[in-house]
């Protein structure tokens, strides 16, 4: 991000035209604050505008007081909760046509995929309330109030920011479509959060410049993107092709996957926060490294008037910036880093996360070969918090006691925040299940109006046990992925007596599962999960390597992780979002399957061409790389180039047989572990034979040669669907590295998932003692 | 014990899914179909011509698992089945093939066999078994399974063709 002065003059004469860009500072205690104008040039980012607005704030107050670092810019915006239940494929940004009247798109992360999976869904989920007015303002230091639902399309009139974007906003909550999955996916956000928080609280009191002490903020680096894709007038395309050129070093690299598609490639990088959840006011903050001209032209369609001025957020003095860095490798995606104050933080570490001084560590060196990186943002708008750890249930009790006076004593809505108690593995619980569900009981009564529902929660709370442990591998492996740092293997307890049930959906923890059984089972699901985390015992088997890494990292010291939540006690917010979760879930249907179906490298052995063509046709449906080998020795050869993780092996073929193959392959592994004595070698490959006949002798002689698992042909595709996944997960059981590696496709949402979960779920904002 | 051979010519469920494919490869399904086609044409080319020549039952045993495979892969049955007779009868592990009429008494009702295929399939049932007990019977029950094999081709063409509204070459 070089910003070199003399380029504004150089590049007047080349662009003609100056634009400027009217900002505000937010929320400041200066008599005399107005917005202001600042000129952009067309190669200025974010970062540069900062500075220029530094520059011309020179000896004021307020510039003392912060700096480039300090400092973000954004806008707030409202978010209404519903945006995630209206859902449409037709709105899938690749093939809506309608859109190429509108100057551009903002797609909301926050409120796309369409899937229960991604907890980005969630933040606006958890904080529904169907009563709400889509256009509650957001009062007097929210001069933009915005909504960005496309779905609840009211633009007021008088407001012209507020109706620009919500043309802006098609709806992005197509992501269940493969093609916007993978986008979606390819662009992580890495950069760590720049939380500017000041108050979270946008009631209608003019806010104080330094915020409150206990006052709660929920805080996520969605990574959510203004998505430009269907903007097609001159410029745009223009744009489009610059991001091309291949000195545009930030995002080119994400962009090599879509190359087909040009027009995506533009889009605005912003960061949200949820500064008042009860008229679901997002600040967005964009990304240091944004170009400025791009908010210029697509956020106010390249004219934009003082009144609707971009806000200069400031964190000076009164927020932390923290960052857990999970540096694990996978820079691919990586965007160039703002220059912040937050510093990396290890997990590791049991001390108290106290303030500010935060020592940075690496954490999980030890897979840097693993292709996938996890950038956690932590970020909390409070200063004279400090953060205890918490490793067991007493200490949890008591800090939540102390909690709850603070509570009464100020008599706010500072919510209970919630805990996510982890505990060894095999933590028996000091509660008893009886007393668990009693006590579920009284919270219940208490937050359930509906009587059938705490009937209904009670019972599933009490089956609760017996559903998790009916969840199938391969759900618990994808679960574990999603919440690597949730730990739902672990014995996690919610500290319930003063506080509402975690919802599952609420935290991101969706079970995926084969799309058939997923619509069997949903709706028994939701309940479940609604109070599966209550368990204090919950299933510790089938753990993947995930967890086990991170029990690595603690060193077996278990970890206090708090999970906040702004809701007050008295709002039936499990309900809600269990009931929106519902509405979701059939277009989350899609997407679930495809998220199931790991990512693994599959050799096809075939020699009919029909067979190949069938069972190709069928993996590349479900994104799956293959190869394909007309016989045996073709096999063995593509095998010896590694990287292979299931083998479908016919076994009569032609050169040498499946037998053959299979025994061939078995041996050269074992040389390969003799040899290298390590126990680096590549995990034993799976080999599934199909075999053309019921005949139990082929099959015998298949599990004989070294097949793990045979397949009757013709192959009953939705069941080697089915298939896929289990030997997948057997896969990934094996070699966890390995797979993850097969995954990093995957593990970008994932990624970006965790980092979620760990915004709410790691430390962010632990008890207050 | 031989399998009862099965009613439908095509067996949909099997082949539904295949179908289900051409969502996002358009004619995906018409294309194997056609290159199944052409795929049974030369196999059972390659079979009378094992059976006229060297008489191989080994190789014989191989032309008619490949052609069970695809044509089961499609839902082919009926075919699937007749070549899992030639390969049977090659291994000797079956050593009786049903008879023509046994065979055609199975079709679903209705079934249209034209006059050519009918000509043909009678033509290769023709002559009399062997009544010795070496290859000599086997050949000739592998060449009765593909007279079988070759109409149940043709009537699945047929039907093929109908649900494609194109003649598959």
């Amino acid at each position: 991000m070089s910003r070199i002065d003399g380029r504004i003059a150089s590049n007047e004469p080349i662009q003609g035209k100056l634009n400027h860009l009217w900002v505000k500072i937010e929320n400041t205690t200066e008599t005399t604050n107005q917005a202001f104008k600042i000129q952009i040039n067309d190669n200025d980012t974010v970062d540069d505008l900062k500075d220029r607005i530094l520059e011309r704030l020179n000896g004021t107050r307020w510039k003392n007081l912060n700096d480039n670092a300090s400092i973000s810019l954004g806008i707030y915006t409202i978010i209404h909760p519903t945006a995630n239940t209206a859902i449409s494929d037709s709105n899938n940004p690749n093939s809506s046509i309608n859109d190429t009247t509108q100057p551009s798109h903002l797609h909301n992360r926050g409120a796309d995929s369409g899937t229960l999976h991604s907890p980005i869904d969630i933040i606006p989920n958890l904080f529904q309330k169907p009563d709400l007015l889509p256009l509650a303002t957001n009062g007097t230091t929210a001069p933009a109030s915005i909504q960005t639902d496309s779905h609840i399309s009211t633009p007021q009139p008088n407001n012209h920011l507020l109706s620009k974007l919500s043309t802006l906003l098609p709806g992005n909550n197509t992501s269940t479509s493969p093609k916007a999955f993978t986008q979606d996916t390819a662009y992580i956000e890495t950069s760590p959060q720049r939380a500017c928080s000041t108050s979270p609280k946008l009631t209608s009191v003019p806010r104080a410049s330094i915020v409150r002490p206990n006052s709660v903020s929920m805080t996520q680096s969605v990574g959510q993107m203004l998505h430009l894709g269907n903007y097609i007038s001159p410029t745009n395309r223009l744009y489009a092709h610059s991001r091309l050129l291949p000195n545009e070093t930030t995002r080119n690299q994400t962009n090599q996957s879509q190359v087909k598609n040009v027009s995506k490639l533009e889009r605005l990088n912003f960061t949200t926060e949820l500064v008042n959840r009860t008229t679901y006011t997002f600040k967005v903050v964009f990304q240091p490294d944004e170009l400025a001209i791009n908010i210029f032209h697509y956020l106010f369609n390249g004219s934009q008037a003082a009144s609707d001025p971009l806000l200069i957020f400031s964190s000076s003095n009164l927020s932390i910036e923290r960052s857990i860095s999970f540096d694990t490798g996978n820079n691919q995606n990586e965007v160039s880093l703002p220059p912040i104050s937050s510093k990396p933080i290890d997990i590791t570490n049991n001390d108290r996360f106290s303030g500010r001084n935060i020592a940075p560590l690496e954490v999980g060196k030890e897979s840097d070969e693993a292709n996938q990186s996890k950038k956690i943002s932590i970020s909390s708008p409070n200063e004279y918090k400090t953060y205890k750890l918490i490793t067991n249930e007493k200490q949890l009790q008591e800090a939540s006691k102390m909690l709850s006076n603070d509570d009464q004593l100020d008599g706010m809505e500072t919510s209970p925040k919630q805990a996510i108690l982890l505990l060894p593995k095999g933590f028996a619980g000091e509660h008893q299940d009886v007393e668990n569900a009693e006590s579920l009981h009284e919270e219940l009564n208490r937050n359930y109006e509906n009587q059938k529902d705490i009937q209904e929660a009670i019972s599933t709370h009490l089956n609760a046990k017996e559903a998790s442990s009916n969840s199938s591998s391969s759900e618990n492996l994808t679960r574990s992925l999603d919440v690597s740092l949730q730990e739902s293997e672990t014995s996690a307890l919610i500290q319930q007596h003063h506080h509402i049930p975690l919802n599952e959906q609420e935290v991101g923890l969706i079970d995926s599962m084969e799309e058939s059984e997923w619509q069997k089972k949903h709706d028994q699901n939701n309940e479940d999960h609604t109070e599966r985390r209550n368990e204090s015992d919950s299933p510790a088997s089938t753990s993947s390597g995930n967890r086990y890494t991170e029990d690595e990292r603690n060193g077996g010291i278990p970890i206090a992780r708090t999970h906040t939540r702004s809701v007050p006690k008295d709002r039936p917010i499990p309900h809600l979002a269990r009931s929106h979760a519902k509405s979701l879930t059939s277009s989350a249907q899609k997407s679930t399957s495809e998220r199931v179906f790991p990512k693994i490298n599959v050799l096809i052995v075939e020699d009919n061409v029909i067979n190949q063509a069938i069972l190709g046709s069928f993996l590349r449906k479900h994104k799956i790389s293959y190869k394909v080998a007309k016989n045996g020795k073709e096999a063995v050869d593509i095998w010896k180039e590694g990287g292979l993780h299931l083998i479908f092996m016919d076994l009569q073929l032609p050169v040498l047989s499946g037998i053959e193959a299979a025994k061939q392959i078995r041996n050269f592994e074992k040389e390969q572990k003799s040899n290298l004595n390590q126990g680096h070698s590549s995990p034993p490959v799976i080999i599934v034979a199909l075999t053309a006949s019921n005949s139990i002798e082929d099959r015998r002689n298949a599990l004989i040669s070294g097949c793990n698992d045979y397949l009757t042909k013709p192959v009953n595709l939705h069941w080697l669907s089915k298939k896929i996944t289990e030997w997948g997960c057997m896969q990934a059981l094996i070699d966890f590295d390995s797979w993850k590696q097969g995954q990093s496709r995957m593990t970008d949402s994932f990624r970006k998932k965790s980092s979620l979960n760990s915004n709410i779920g790691v430390a962010k904002e632990a008890y207050r003692i | 014990m031989i399998e009862p051979m099965p009613r439908e010519i095509i067996n949909w469920s099997i082949l539904e899914e295949i179908i289900y494919m051409d969502e996002d490869d358009p004619d995906f399904s018409k294309r194997l179909a056609s290159q199944f086609v052409v795929q049974a044409d030369t196999t059972f080319a390659e079979i009378s011509e094992e059976l006229k020549t060297n008489k191989n039952l080994e190789e014989l045993e191989k032309l008619g698992h490949f052609l069970k495979g695809s044509a089961a892969a499609l839902g082919l049955q009926r075919i699937a089945w007749a070549c899992e007779r030639i390969q049977n009868l090659s291994r000797k592990v079956e050593k009786t093939f049903p008879t023509k009429e046994e065979l055609l008494s199975t079709l679903p009702e209705g079934t249209q066999i034209f006059d050519i295929d009918m000509k043909i399939y009678d033509d290769l049932n023709n002559g009399t078994p062997p009544t010795t007990d070496g290859d000599e019977l086997y050949l000739f029950l592998i060449k009765r399974a593909l007279a079988q094999a070759y109409l149940e081709f043709q009537l699945a063409r047929n039907e093929l063709s109908v649900y494609y509204h194109d003649y598959l070459y």
